[in-house]
């Protein structure tokens, strides 16, 4: 990496085509198609499907806190992924990209580790333990919300960028950690059932009845799509400001 | 029939995450809407200047 100057950064904000394309709001047909699938999945998850035996009503929480996870991990894998491009070839969308992931990535685990210790506190009688996976997952969020407050400090707008993008692939490798944890160090949270290693024993009982299956799948999926479609809302209102900012220094505001 | 004691946790769960989700998506509709008013703004100074 070289730290010559960033030509890249000027992306052609001030152009009358990309003026018309950043007026635009961001609540669209994308945005409401997302929302209306996640308001089936609530209904899916509470009104289609049986209550698990053992822990009771309470492990419904399971179908909005994993897929919360799971969409965290995808946009805080965009950020990283925008970050090394930014790096690598020092273009204005990867670094608008990454911001716009990190600060969804940061929402969901939020839900994560909100929704997480209340879950717990049903199931282990504890809303909190310091255990390797809670403790490496409330380290990634203090993480990531230290990315999004260093993002609103440095004025200097390749410096940013530059600095940003470095964090933002260490983040990732933090990211990797908090998921193996739960094999490194078995604590109280039990290992992921969909992101683990395939089950080689033919007569293990299934982990979950095909309706909660059913349930969970489609709930990762919807969450996934809702991630992206925040980052595209997110990233539509990262060009704004940037238009704003390249507008007001022609005005000298 | 005895009441499902991770009921209360069941309702506060469900409520909390769906008012993070309001509450990002509001910021998100809030914050575009304030751009989206100075761009005006702006692009309405950039035509005065150009006529």
């Amino acid at each position: 990496m070289t730290s010559s100057p960033v030509p890249a950064m000027s992306s052609g904000v001030e152009s009358p085509d990309r003026l018309a394309s950043v007026d635009r709001p961001v609540v669209d047909w994308v945005m409401l198609t997302a929302v209306f699938a996640v308001a089936a999945v609530y209904v899916t998850a509470i009104r289609f499907t049986p209550i698990e035996l053992r822990q009771g009503i309470v492990q419904k929480i399971f179908y909005l806190h994993v897929p919360a996870a799971i969409a965290a991990y995808l946009a805080f894998g965009i950020m990283a992924l925008m970050s090394l491009i930014y790096l690598w070839i020092r273009d204005a969308r990867a670094d608008r990209l990454a911001e716009a992931s990190a600060e969804v990535a940061v929402m969901f685990f939020t839900v994560v580790l909100v929704s997480g210790p209340i879950w717990a506190h049903s199931a282990w009688n504890t809303y909190w333990t310091w255990e390797p996976r809670l403790t490496s997952a409330l380290f990634v969020w203090f993480l990531g919300v230290g990315y999004l407050v260093m993002r609103r400090v440095i004025d200097e707008v390749a410096m940013r960028a530059r600095f940003a993008a470095v964090l933002g692939v260490l983040q990732m490798l933090l990211i990797v950690f908090v998921h193996l944890s739960v094999y490194l160090y078995p604590g109280l949270h039990p290992p992921p059932m969909v992101l683990a290693p395939p089950n080689t024993d033919p007569n293990a009982d299934p982990v979950m009845s095909p309706e909660m299956l059913r349930t969970y799948l489609t709930s990762m999926a919807v969450f996934a799509g809702f991630c992206l479609v925040l980052v595209r809302a997110r990233y539509r209102l990262a060009m704004q400001r940037e238009t704003i900012a390249v507008l007001e220094e022609r005005h000298g505001q | 029939m005895t009441p499902d004691p991770g009921y209360p946790e069941f309702v506060v769960g469900y409520c909390a995450i769906t008012a993070i989700y309001i509450a990002y998506l509001a910021s998100l509709v809030v914050r575009s809407s304030r751009a989206r008013q100075r761009l005006r703004a702006l692009r309405g100074g950039e035509g005065r200047r150009g006529a």
